[in-house]
């Protein structure tokens, strides 16, 4: 404990020293905490938006890692027809989307536009809130009508009404007919979406292939043989092709598979925080070396009054460790700001203690690694020439 | 003669020797060094530089360890011990004085005190007691919330006697103590010694300047890595058994 409080005094003693070496584990604390929140926020998000949509719900998605690569597959409109015709399925919607820019006066937002064929709306539990749905006109028309989700719409349009609102997407006119709101979600990527016609989709973007198919049973207990003619229906268009690329996955399937999402984006998201730590951690070593020569004559001193080689490994790790904490502290403080306002913004973002606990421990241990060197060198000076060094 | 000489003994050292690399040659600075220290004793080690005496004085402040030959510290035979045991030593046993002072900076005047009871590992509700008896004993109590920068060389010092006597030690080593000072200071350091020494704590000053000598009831005189004579000077002494 003393030892501790004499680290703290010793980094204190050279403050501006003490700001510029943490700022390397403030920053690295600050994202760590920061993406770990927002990862964790979007994974849930996620799931909740699944939860939300019943356990008749199945998809076609591409499968991860298929995603950006050119795939083989391209479904486009016999597919869905194919799908619609299965006797157990109550509804089936396609979709393609891509991201956009949308804007309106001086306003612009990034944004996805789905182009979607069938009732998207009430398939994904989708709750309008003004104006009207896409309607089967708008389906099978090229017409520039479009419905916003709801953070969007607030992003756009403030206070103002959306409805009979001209907004631009990729530089197009879009006619604001609706405004949709998932509310049983946290967040919802859909809640800051556009949503076109499938039609219209094809004529502006010229992407003429669906990406996703949502199906959903006429009840719980024939979604084992919707899934299953699902597949036999894509399969005998597709062939092995399909089996690949695509999933199909029932409710379930789609949260594991969302965790798993979720685990890697998490896993990624960790190591980009972890090397601005390392960094950082680099940064504390190089000071720590800096400070051993600096002190060389009180290592000396302090030995010759009675430290073991231990007494001084322990008092640079610690101050190393002090270091770092500072930075972990600091950092932390910072990212948590950053959340909240994050948060305020409407974007998912979920912290716990678990979180704090993991960017607090993390720095302390970066402190221990880096600070072991320079510590190893005080401890291992000669005393005598530690005394005799000017 | 053994036995009952042997606890009256607190240093008794026996074919020290010595030697450093230098580049490539070896370069024997203690060429066997036979002597001792009675308890109580007050001794100065004289020789000009480069006579080893620096050198001894590391020895027998077990900063160093010899190359062969045997030191017994207050009965402990120190020359064979760990780097950790010796630090041990230095803790318990020794008290060091430095001519350049040797206080840590950025520390307080009480700081630099408390740190052998630190190491010692004594509890702090038990330092605090200890360290003021120090600085009152150095007459330094006025000036314990000072950093060793805003105290004048005499000052220091007198915190240096302090820090070296906290923990109780049975040697006091000095080298060159009064180096630094003016007359008058080194006066007062001087005195400071005496006092400690008529109190029972064996002092041993390693110096070359001939005034400080006549404090001493002994002088020991290193030249070309042994010792070279002794001198025994009628002082008034207290530890003194003969």
């Amino acid at each position: 404990m003393t030892a501790l409080v004499q680290a703290f005094k010793s980094i204190m003693a050279n403050k501006v020293r003490t700001f510029l070496t943490s700022l390397g584990i403030i920053i690295g604390t600050f994202s760590l905490f920061v993406l770990l929140a927002v990862g964790e926020g979007a994974g849930e998000a996620m799931q909740d938006t699944i939860r939300s949509l019943g356990s008749n719900i199945i998809m076609i998605l591409p499968a991860p890692g298929m995603r950006f690569r050119a795939r083989k597959v391209r479904f486009d409109e016999e597919d869905f027809l194919a799908l619609k015709a299965l006797d157990e399925a109550k509804q089936v919607v396609g979709y393609a989307e891509k991201t956009a820019i949308v804007g309106v006066g001086g306003r612009k937002f990034a944004s996805r536009v789905k182009g979607i064929y069938g009732d998207y709306f009430r398939a994904m539990n989708l709750k309008l809130i003004k104006g009207r749905y896409l309607d089967y006109f708008d389906y099978n028309s090229t017409d520039r009508v479009v419905v916003i989700g709801s953070l969007l719409a607030r992003r756009l349009f403030k206070e103002e009404d959306p409805i009979g609102k001209l907004i631009d997407i990729d530089g197009v006119k879009f006619e604001v007919v609706g405004v949709v709101d998932r509310e049983s979600a946290t967040f919802s990527l859909d809640n800051s979406s556009c949503f076109v016609g499938f039609k219209t989709f094809v004529a502006v973007w010229k992407i003429p292939f669906f990406n996703v198919f949502v199906l959903i049973a006429r009840n719980e207990a024939d979604v084992d043989a919707l899934q299953n003619e699902a597949i036999r229906a894509l399969y005998s268009r597709w062939g092995e092709d399909f089996i690949v690329e695509y999933d199909v996955l029932n409710q379930q399937e789609l949260l594991s598979t969302m965790e798993k999402i979720g685990d890697i984006f998490k896993f990624f998201l960790g190591v980009v925080a972890s090397i601005s730590l390392i960094v950082g951690g680099i940064g504390i070593m190089n000071i720590m070396l800096v400070s051993v020569a600096e002190r060389t004559r009180e290592i000396g001193i302090r030995r010759a009054i009675g430290a073991t080689k231990f007494n001084i490994l322990v008092m640079f790790i610690l101050e190393a460790v002090a270091l770092s904490l500072v930075g972990a502290v600091v950092g932390l403080i910072l990212g948590w700001w950053a959340v909240k306002f994050v948060d305020k913004l409407g974007y998912a973002v979920s912290y716990n203690w678990g979180q704090v606990i993991v960017a607090t421990l993390f720095p302390v241990v970066v402190g221990v690694v880096f600070g072991f060197f320079p510590a190893w060198r005080a401890a291992c000076l000669n005393v005598v020439e530690a005394l005799r060094y000017e | 003669m053994k036995g009952a000489t042997e606890t009256a003994k607190i240093i008794l050292v026996s074919s020290l020797r010595k030697s450093y690399l230098i580049g490539s040659e070896k370069l024997e600075v203690l060429k066997g060094v036979d002597f001792e220290v009675r308890r109580g004793e007050f001794v100065c080690i004289m020789g000009p530089s480069g006579s080893g005496k620096s050198t001894l004085m590391h020895l027998l402040g077990c900063l160093d360890s010899p190359d062969s030959g045997s030191y017994i510290l207050d009965g402990v035979e120190v020359s064979t011990l760990s780097d950790s045991q010796l630090a041990r030593v230095r803790n318990q046993k020794i008290g060091f004085v430095f001519q350049a002072f040797f206080l840590i900076p950025w520390a307080t005047v009480y700081e630099n005190v408390e740190l052998p009871l630190i190491y010692a590992g004594i509890p702090f509700y038990r330092r605090r007691k200890k360290v003021l008896a120090a600085l009152e004993y150095v007459d330094m109590q006025h000036r314990i919330w000072h950093k060793p920068s805003q105290l004048s060389g005499g000052e220091r010092q007198r915190v240096a006697i302090a820090r070296a006597i906290v923990n109780d030690p049975t040697l006091i080593l000095a080298d060159e103590p009064t180096g630094n000072l003016d007359t008058k200071r080194s006066q007062m350091v001087m005195n400071l010694f005496k006092r400690l020494n008529k109190q029972g704590k064996t002092v041993v000053i390693v110096t070359h300047d001939p005034e400080i000598t006549t404090w001493a009831e002994r002088v020991v005189y290193v030249r070309d890595g042994v010792i070279e004579k002794e001198e025994v000077l009628k002082n008034d002494s207290f530890g003194s058994s003969f």
